[in-house]
């Protein structure tokens, strides 16, 4: 099977993964669409959603810091358990010759045409930001991804952390990506599994390894029919950054080993 | 059983209390009422007898926690002046005091004094407060129209605006401790009419200023909140209060994506019309999200409601080394945004205080029931 991988840095350690893993399985990465993150539009939108001061934790994951989260670290670790040696997706690319892409928006016209291109029989979404009806389109509707909630109940962001402050258990949904947001039908629910040391990071990082193995599960069913919305798709209302008094107040029910 | 002191909390604390303080400088100044205002290049304004009403249930409020503020004495001290200018039909004056020679009474700011009055009198302070509260509210009742609206009196606009809804609210309140049947009727009437307006979107037609189908966030936030109280008043959330959910929900979503930065100012299909923000409509808005989360409980509530409020704590200035501006809250951010420009007005301070208030207070709850 062919398959797009999308991400949204360069060094996004998961999608290194995911790529690796990929072809490790047997299946062809056709291209690796890689959203330019240094853009005035992007970095106003972050600035806007989540705040000055996580900019400089971004700055050093664009810079390939690893160990500057420790959600970073547990990627880290999964890789090294997987004999895995490159840290970016344009090294995994160049010692794979496979065409990585870059672009500044998933929905552009040179990342269509990429898409296009690459006759792919479906795509992995790793990051990039949202996709478009076009994008979709262009995907023939086999767009997956990993979410870090339990859907149809979390949509939206930071959906670990409102897991645990709406009292669902942390998972990770495999999903097909439609136009709504986290709204497309769902493949697999993955329950993450919760020890008294976790943090909102280590929780994280569990969350994004479970997902990197959820989508090569969900490279099978891929290859067939695909799931559609449910009706109860859209009705959760829509999770955002969380601000940082809900984000204190969740960490210390973590520390006191609460929060579901 | 004590609950973890968050650190968030701690800076909440700080802000109310900067905001009070400015609050009690423009007391201090006020011959007797509170400054509507401060002005950098003007100074302090004169009174304003309708926001020095509806500070009071403010000052009571935080008066235990800042006894060194004399907060409560400083409520009764309001109270008392504004007892000394009522009108000897029950109604207040519209406008600055001292009023100009042909100031008219103002249904509006009537309806706002009610609330220091049923305040002051809820905090037994003494019944003369319960008596012009009475008295306010028999003349709104006397002289509203059969729709429970006002010909006349209002501010800018040809038609009583729908934000009037924050007047019926207080009618309402002195019908809670009187028992006027025509002061509650009169109440529902306008209520009801006012409830016609809501459109499929959510927006209450003529909630502005004017009669523009523009809004600032200030009297969309006015509008709402009439309708929420009047619904905790009359019981009546699933009939009522529940009206106010589109709106509501819109603008949960556009303080989400804006991080905390609310537009200013709206037109009738929700579009942005400023490119500044109304920091006390985006206080007020955070107050109104807490008040219907109260009803619907749902952190995602209380987390747009958060931002807000963390975005009005950054524009306050906590040590500017002029009194005037130390603590203050804009009208507009860019402070010179077409509302109340260059100014700091004592309702933004009012409403910083309550909207930092009610976060603290639904986070503490939170955060004891980790400990239970």
């Amino acid at each position: 099977m062919r398959v797009v991988l999308t991400a949204g840095f360069d060094r996004a350690l998961h999608a290194v993964a995911l790529a690796e893993l990929v072809r490790r399985a047997g299946h062809v990465v056709a291209a690796v669409l890689v959203v330019q993150p240094l853009q005035t539009r992007r970095v106003r939108q972050w600035l806007r959603q989540r705040g000055a001061r996580s900019l400089f934790d971004a700055a050093r994951r664009l810079l390939g810091a690893s160990g500057a989260r420790s959600a970073d670290r547990r990627m880290e670790e999964f890789l090294r358990a997987h004999g895995i040696v490159e840290r970016s997706l344009r090294q995994w690319c160049r010692r794979h010759a496979v065409e990585l892409r870059r672009v500044r928006d998933l929905n552009a016209p040179t990342a269509l045409e990429a898409l296009r291109s690459a006759r792919a029989d479906g795509v992995l979404y790793a990051g990039g930001g949202i996709l478009r009806r076009g994008f979709l389109e262009a995907a023939r509707g086999r767009v997956l991804n990993a979410h870090s909630g339990p859907l149809p109940a979390v949509r939206g962001m930071n959906a670990c952390e409102w897991s645990l402050l709406l009292g669902h258990a942390p998972s990770v949904t495999i999903h097909v990506i439609d136009e709504g947001l986290d709204t497309g039908g769902v493949l697999e629910q993955i329950r993450i599994e919760r020890d008294s040391s976790d943090t909102i990071d280590t929780l994280r990082g569990k969350c994004v390894v479970a997902g990197v193995e959820g989508l090569l599960r969900a490279l099978g069913p891929l290859e067939g029919p695909l799931p559609t919305r449910s009706n109860a798709a859209s009705s959760a209302r829509q999770c955002f950054t969380l601000a940082p008094v809900l984000r204190e107040l969740l960490e210390e029910q973590l520390g006191r080993g609460g929060a579901s | 059983m004590t609950h973890p002191q968050l650190a968030t909390l701690e800076r909440y604390a700080a802000h109310r209390a900067a905001a009070l303080a400015w609050l009690v400088r423009g007391i201090e100044r006020g011959d007797g009422g509170s400054c509507a205002h401060f002005s950098i290049a003007l100074g302090w304004s004169r009174p304003y007898p309708e926001t020095t009403g509806y500070l009071i249930p403010t000052l009571l409020g935080s008066a235990d926690e800042h006894p060194e503020l004399q907060l409560r004495e400083r409520a009764v001290g309001c109270g008392r002046w504004l007892l000394s200018i009522q009108n000897a039909d029950g109604s207040w004056n519209g406008g600055l005091h001292p009023p100009k020679p042909n100031a008219k009474p103002s249904v509006f700011n009537t309806g706002q004094i009610l609330k220091g009055m049923v305040a002051l009198h809820r905090a037994g302070a003494g019944e003369p407060f319960l008596e012009a509260a009475a008295r306010g509210a028999c003349w709104l009742a006397s002289t509203a129209q059969s729709d429970g609206l006002w010909g006349g009196g209002d501010y800018r606009a040809s038609q009583t605006p729908s934000y009037y809804t924050h007047v019926l609210w207080p009618m309402l309140e002195v019908w809670l401790e009187t028992g006027d049947a025509q002061v509650r009727t009169s109440a529902e009437n306008g209520l009801a009419t006012v409830l016609r307006r809501i459109r499929p979107n959510g927006v209450i037609a003529r909630w502005g200023f004017g009669d523009q189908p523009r809004a600032f966030t200030h009297t969309i936030a006015y509008a709402l909140r009439g309708v929420l109280e009047s619904s905790r008043i009359l019981g009546a959330w699933d009939e009522i209060g529940v009206r106010t959910r589109p709106a509501l929900e819109t603008l949960l979503r556009r303080a989400e994506l804006g991080g905390g930065r609310l537009s200013g100012e709206f037109d009738d299909e929700w579009r942005a019309t400023a490119n500044f923000e109304c920091l006390t409509g985006s206080a007020q808005t955070a107050i109104n999200l807490l008040l219907w989360e109260h009803q619907e409980p749902d952190l995602r509530i209380v987390n747009g409601a958060a931002k807000l409020v963390d975005r009005v704590c950054s524009t306050q200035h906590l040590r500017h080394p002029l009194p005037g501006v130390r603590g203050a809250v804009a009208g507009s951010w860019p402070i010179w945004g077409r509302y109340m420009t260059l100014r700091y007005p004592n309702w933004a301070a009012k409403y910083h205080v309550d909207a930092l208030s009610r976060l603290s207070t639904r986070v503490e709850r939170e955060a004891e029931a980790l400990c239970a």
